[in-house]
């Protein structure tokens, strides 16, 4: 019988080399996935070890690790780490890699576009991180609020690479969103309803849109810091006719849409996940899309719970908490979803599994942490304290990064052709989920016994002593927790790669090809006929289809345009830091990019 | 063996073009953009301000806006509107002359829009008006600046399809795509004008 | 190339002579917007009127130059998903601020 190779022409083996010039030039979304994934999870390692110099500061009252001026920094660049160069490009990289198989595509919709999103988020994150080496990093939390960011307030760079770094990460992730949005509405298999997606391919839709929508505001802040900061305009600034709180309202109309970017991508993938180690279909499939999508749109009438200590005045705080407090209802109706998913199915341990019923209940804790700061009343006394801190890092570590390890011990065999050791992963479960709990859960309790955040050091006396320190062992075992899964991960690297196609006999389509796909993902698009396409497969007898013979494939071929435009781009936002000169050097740099991708031959 | 060899056909799954998909998606996040430079405006529309010009007149827009001036500029751009769409008739029913010269008439109303542009800002700032004197100033001039910025861009767009018009392969079989996608960029530019028009000079302050 | 004659007629939409009536209507809203900005007589329903004109012009720019009638209704959809979503958010906004009473200055 003729293999697929010999029936359909496949692309010529040179444009799917190894070698550094393969990946620079590389327009192929399996690969920028993993670009994506394993810079996401260095710079996740890197906001881990800031966290850590915070904890060894924090535990003892009075600490003498670093001071103030450094504190301010490692707090702000923490959160800008985690959220803006860890979280979301590991979330881009199972976008890039799981969607286009996911929906029966071959790539993306515009693979050099795709590109170009990596290479600018590189550069974005180079520049915002060597903020420490140029005169500090940004110093003033991830939030920046005016006036503090004023130039009269923070007169070095450090609160200029914060705008310019941002402004550069945001153009990647606009780009990619938009490539996205594109690619989930218009390059579905046949067949591939929109009812039919996953429910990971859905949740990356609405976090498009939700970028798309809600990046701009963000550049219109930004923008506005930056004048006031450097042109001698005042719209932040009360002593010129300016209102701080113009710049709060402006930042969380994009930041609550931000969070929901942070967490639904993990709620997509436990939904993939915990259906295939339930032995069962999703329940409530319909539920949880429409659940997602209500979120997509609740999600722009929340965003002054995060101001209710500014004076807003109780109609508006009321509106804001009517708002928020509904927007737990689509929340809790997908945790449901996901129990009744379990609930009769045949379990399997796996550790993905672990991460995800973790999820569900790490994450439900912050929620219902969430739904107590809805309640103004209740947020005056939390607000700023520890409590926030315990919230925020339950939703996103027991969230996002619990969905986010689910889906690495998942989908690794899919991206590699190995597995990671089970035994292994279950220790780094095991201390993560502990090492978590015992670091977060405390700062409830310290939250509500006042301690303020943002503070570099504390006096003894107050109360706080034993619950840092607990939390600072917290930490620790966190640590270790990610050194057992790093080794895990090199020494499962060192392994052969011999995993089938559906090592979990799950469902979707990613698994209807090798482990890891060929360089064209699939020798034949399939044809869609159900949600759960493999296992319809399998219980109606379906087989496989057969390659038509004579076909060609047609694959993009790779191109230096996106990182000579991406190194335009940081050439642009260099300029305002250093010279002008080279601002005005990106400009030649972007132009010939621009016409030399719209000329290139894409066959 | 030519004969037999298919390309695989990638239909799209709505039947619409991915471009077109991308630049509709693209303006709605520009609906967001200006939306906020506006809200702005309008935040710190009626600030009291105690700046003044030379002549002693307060700088706030009822003093200091053309409105005759800019009217002349809403009614070229709104022109540039419509020769566009000359434009994108003539590249989709392969007129090839026609689809230059009316890419030229727009780059060149365009232009001109961008220079009565030029024009006000200057006039504006010898009357003392600038991005520091009030709120007015620093709002208006974020808001048209950006504008303007948003039409030079266009202008540029538009020059490198006309020059690239002129090669010999000219804009290639999708000539019709390339020109309407230019044209949704360049509409759009222009409807954000009528509601600028509208909302910063029309109604007083 | 035998091809291009196919492309063609691919062309949906208006002809260049309606194009230019068009153009001509929106230059007439625009007068008509200018001369009722200077008509006292109606100065205190301007907001509303204005409003009218402007957003008929913005509908016939979108609708007509932007092809969106004629076009697939899921660009439609997604503009006005965006624009509504915008200027929803956007008029929440600017009113918080306008019926915010310690906003002092």
């Amino acid at each position: 019988m003729a293999t697929a190779a010999e029936t359909i022409a496949l692309p010529t083996e040179s444009a799917y080399e190894s070698g550094i010039w393969s990946w620079i030039t590389t327009v192929d979304h399996k690969r920028i996935g993993t670009l994506y994934a394993v810079t996401g999870f260095i710079f996740f390692l890197v906001g881990g070890f800031e966290a850590m110099l915070i904890r060894a500061q924090l535990a003892v009252p009075n600490g003498t690790v670093i001071d103030a001026s450094l504190y301010n920094q490692l707090f702000g660049m923490h959160a800008l780490t985690m959220i803006f160069l860890a979280v979301m490009p590991m979330g881009a990289g199972f976008f890039n890699y799981m969607i286009p198989l996911m929906i029966g595509a071959r790539d993306v919709a515009f693979p050099r576009l795709n590109a170009l999103s990596y290479w600018i988020f590189l550069f974005g994150a180079l520049l915002l991180t060597s903020s420490v080496l140029f005169g500090g990093g940004p110093d003033a939390g991830w939030f920046a609020y005016a006036p503090l960011t004023s130039e009269q307030f923070s007169p070095g760079r450090n609160m200029d690479f914060y705008v310019l770094g941002i402004l550069t990460l945001g153009v990647s992730s606009m780009a990619a969103a938009l490539n996205f949005a594109v690619t989930i509405i218009n390059m579905r298999a046949p067949g591939m309803m929109m009812m039919r997606l996953p429910v990971f391919v859905w949740m990356t839709l609405i976090i498009s849109f939700l970028l798309i929508l809600a990046l701009p505001p963000l550049t219109v802040a930004l923008t506005q810091l930056l004048f006031d900061r450097h042109y001698t305009t005042h719209f932040l600034d009360p002593n010129g006719g300016g209102d701080p709180l113009l710049w709060q309202h402006l930042f969380w109309t994009f930041g609550h849409p931000e969070v929901y970017v942070l967490i639904l991508p993990a709620m997509g993938i436990v939904s993939e996940t915990l259906p295939v180690f339930s032995k069962k279909p999703l329940f409530g499939y319909r539920a949880i899309v429409f659940s997602g999508i209500a979120i997509g749109f609740l999600g722009w009438a929340v965003w002054a719970h995060h101001m209710y200590t500014t004076g807003l005045g109780p109609v508006q705080q009321s509106i804001f908490a009517g708002t928020t407090m509904t927007i737990g209802i689509p929340t809790g109706i997908k945790i449901f979803n996901w129990m009744a998913t379990m609930y009769g199915g045949s379990i399997r341990f796996t550790t993905s599994m672990y991460f995800a019923v973790s999820f569900l209940a790490t994450f439900t804790i912050g929620g219902i942490s969430g739904v107590m700061h809805a309640s103004p009343p209740i947020d005056t006394q939390q607000q700023d304290t520890y409590w926030v801190v315990a919230h925020l890092h339950y939703v996103l570590m027991g969230g996002a990064v619990m969905g986010i390890f689910s889906g690495i011990y998942y989908w690794f065999p899919k991206m590699t052709g190995r597995f990671l050791d089970e035994g292994l992963g279950k220790l780094h479960f095991w201390l993560f989920f502990i090492g978590m709990n015992m670091t977060f859960f405390p700062m409830h309790f310290l939250g509500t016994a006042g301690m303020p955040r943002r503070i570099y050091t504390y006096d003894s006396g107050l109360g706080w002593d034993f619950w840092n320190m607990f939390a600072t062992i917290g930490s620790l075992v966190i640590t270790v927790a990610l050194l057992v899964f790093i080794f895990n991960f090199f020494r499962s690297m060192r392994t052969e790669p011999n995993a089938p196609n559906n090592p979990w006999n799950a469902p979707g389509l990613e698994w209807a090809t090798s482990s890891p796909p060929p360089e064209h993902d699939f020798d034949v698009i399939p044809e869609v006929r159900d949600r759960d396409p493999l296992w319809y497969d399998r219980d109606n007898g379906h087989a496989p289809a057969e390659p038509v013979p004579g076909t060609h494939i047609h694959l993009p071929p790779p191109s230096y345009y996106p990182i000579l435009m991406a190194l335009g781009t940081l050439l642009l936002a260099v300029g305002p830091l250093t010279h002008l000169a080279i601002t005005a050097l990106g400009i030649p740099v972007i132009i010939y990019s621009i016409w030399g991708w719209a000329l290139e031959p894409t066959d | 063996m030519a004969a037999a060899a298919q390309i695989e056909h990638h239909a799209s799954s709505t039947g619409t073009d991915n471009r077109k998909l991308l630049m509709w998606i693209f303006l709605g996040s520009e609906c967001l953009f200006f939306g906020s430079l506006l809200a702005t405006y309008l935040i710190f529309k009626g600030e009291p301000t105690t700046a003044t010009n030379d002549h002693g007149l307060l700088m706030i827009p009822a003093n200091l806006l053309d409105i005759p001036l800019t009217s002349q500029s809403t009614f070229v751009l709104l022109m540039s509107s419509l020769t566009m769409v000359l434009a994108v008739y003539g590249a989709q029913t392969n007129r090839l002359k026609m689809m230059k010269l009316w890419l030229l008439a727009t780059i060149v109303l365009g232009l001109i829009f961008i220079g009565y542009q030029v024009f006000e800002f200057t006039t504006f700032g010898n009357e003392g008006l600038n991005l520091s004197t009030n709120q007015f100033g620093a709002s208006f001039f974020l808001l048209t600046g950006f504008h303007g910025v948003h039409v030079g861009i266009g202008v540029l767009y538009l020059g490198s399809l006309l020059l690239a018009s002129f090669r010999r392969t000219g804009l290639g079989p999708e000539a019709g795509v390339h020109v309407e996608l230019a044209g949704l960029y360049w509409h759009f530019v222009d409807i954000v004008w009528i509601v600028l028009f509208t909302v910063i000079y029309l109604i007083p302050a | 190339m035998a091809s291009e004659a196919e492309h063609q007629e691919e062309h949906h939409g208006l002809q260049p002579m309606q194009y230019v009536k068009i153009g001509v209507l929106l230059t007439a809203i625009t007068v008509v917007e200018l001369g009722v900005s200077y008509w006292e007589a109606v100065s205190h329903m301007l907001l509303p009127i204005l409003f009218v004109l402007s957003g008929i012009k913005f509908a016939i720019v979108v609708a007509l130059f932007m092809h969106l009638k004629f076009d697939n209704p899921l660009f439609t959809r997604l503009f006005l998903m965006s624009f509504v979503l915008g200027s929803v958010v956007l008029t929440m906004l600017t009113a918080l601020f306008w019926t915010d009473a310690t906003l002092t200055n």
